[in-house]
């Protein structure tokens, strides 16, 4: 059983979130409060595995889920954080990952509703694993495609699929077994990749993008890097 | 004419002369005050309407938006219920959710575009680039991370929305760009390659005389440049001594 804290100060989607994760056989919710102090009290008190934060809460209402995830990083470094957000803009998901990806997951408040999403980043945050909402991506990769229109098209059909697979979090070894490839030629088709993006990218965002490409692909390699 | 009377002439007129002088100054102090206070208000004007931005902001993202996720929520649970108890208003209730999750969406669209929380969190760079990022025209964006004073920030935000806007619509353009620097002044600048127009000083057009407006009400000053056929550049600079 995976134990879940939830963080949210809205009643009414608090209340929807715990009976979606209720709902989940192999999760139990453990507590459910309304800011960063409640969820810092039921940290003394109880055993949790995962916390579930709204990414604004009072007082501030601005990034409190993200400040509270850093925070958490070291007083309780075995707890994964997911902070659940309004914003679909990538700079709020780098902050989250600034500080290491490892039990972090970034997940969007208006696709929560989606339950199998979010048992599925329970469990890979509980592992250890990280997890962005691929919304995010997709954003990031659309308005690519729209502003460079070379940058997407020089892909390979077979490539696409790959980047695609990788906008939904996956690692290599699922990549490679939804695609039927070899380990090897999944990690080909991703050097390829960021090669030909990275080529592409303009100057004030390359950083950005290859940082949440790279993060998808090899979260552990860019802990240990 | 007696030495005496023509000193005495003289010193009438020294005396009209000092009284003018006195009267000028008078004058003109009182210009200056009410100068001072005309751009105080607007100065006033500006931050209560910014701050009125903020609050409906703040209040759809804790009230229809909130509402809106949780009734979302409330859906899936019922409609994954209904299918299975195999009950036939499954998917119709799963389509509920869908229109639900577009309401929220524009929602969310018409929050960002009163405030967007990106500014007030991470300042100019990041909520310009966001802004790039949707954009239909490709627009490139330079920007350092430096934070300045909310309404200096709001001034700047919006006009260079409001120069992309006109880049977008009405130039045609097919690429802008934005630059954003700070020496002892912060200034930016917006410029496309699209179709231009004659710059008429004293009818700038409703998009260019708010760009004006805003900046005025924070001591700014507005240039633009532009001709038929050779691109347009709105730039802005704004001091920021005055401002601290």
């Amino acid at each position: 059983m995976i134990r879940v804290a939830v963080a949210e100060d809205n009643l009414l989607v608090r209340e929807g979130i715990v009976h979606l994760l209720v709902a989940t056989p192999d999760v139990e919710v453990v507590a459910a409060c309304e800011d960063s102090d409640g969820l810092l009290e039921a940290l003394g008190r109880r055993d949790i595995d995962v916390v579930l934060t709204d990414i604004r809460m009072p007082p501030s209402g601005t990034d409190e889920g993200i400040r509270l995830a850093v925070a958490l990083r070291d007083t309780h470094p075995d707890v994964g954080v997911i902070v659940v957000s309004q914003h679909d803009d990538p700079a709020y998901a780098l902050a989250l990952f600034d500080h290491g990806s490892d039990r972090r997951g970034y997940l969007l408040k208006h696709r929560v509703h989606d339950r199998a999403q979010l048992a599925t980043a329970v469990r890979s945050v509980a592992e250890g694993g990280s997890v962005i909402d691929p919304k995010v991506v997709e954003a990031l990769v659309a308005a690519k495609t729209r502003g460079q229109a070379s940058a997407l098209t020089e892909l390979t059909p077979r490539e696409r699929e790959v980047l695609s697979e990788i906008a939904q979090g996956k690692s290599n070894a699922a990549i490679a077994e939804s695609l039927f490839l070899t380990k090897r030629a999944v990690e080909k088709h991703i050097n390829a990749i960021f090669l030909k993006l990275d080529l592409a990218f303009a100057d004030d965002v390359s950083k950005r993008v290859k940082a949440t490409l790279l993060f998808l692909a090899e979260p552990e390699a860019l802990v240990d890097g | 004419m007696t030495p005496e009377r023509r000193s005495a002439g003289i010193l009438t007129m020294v005396g009209s002369f000092a009284i003018m002088i006195l009267i000028n100054k008078h004058l003109a102090d009182k210009v200056e005050a009410s100068l001072q206070e005309v751009r105080r208000s607007r100065e006033r004007i500006l931050a209560v309407a910014d701050e009125e931005r903020r609050r409906i902001e703040r209040d759809l993202h804790d009230g229809a938006q909130q509402r809106l996720v949780a009734l979302r929520i409330k859906l899936e649970l019922a409609s994954e219920r209904s299918a299975q108890a195999q009950l036939p208003d499954a998917e119709l209730l799963h389509q509920f959710g869908e229109d639900v999750g577009e309401a929220l969406d524009e929602v969310r669209s018409l929050a960002a575009g009163v405030y967007p929380a990106l500014l007030v969190d991470c300042g100019l760079g990041e909520a310009l680039r966001s802004v790039a990022r949707r954009s239909a025209t490709p627009v490139s964006v330079t920007a350092q991370d430096g934070r300045y004073p909310r309404q200096v920030e709001a001034v700047v935000y919006f006009s260079c929305l409001e120069a992309l806007q006109n880049a977008a619509k009405h130039a045609g353009a097919r690429s802008v760009s934005v630059v954003v620097t700070d020496d002892r002044d912060l200034r930016f600048e917006v410029r496309d390659d699209g179709c231009g127009f004659v710059v008429d000083r004293d009818d700038l057009g409703h998009g260019l005389t708010n760009i004006r407006d805003r900046l005025g009400a924070v001591g700014g000053t507005l240039q633009v440049k532009s001709r038929p056929g050779g691109g347009t550049r709105v730039a802005g600079t704004i001091p920021l001594r005055t401002l601290d």
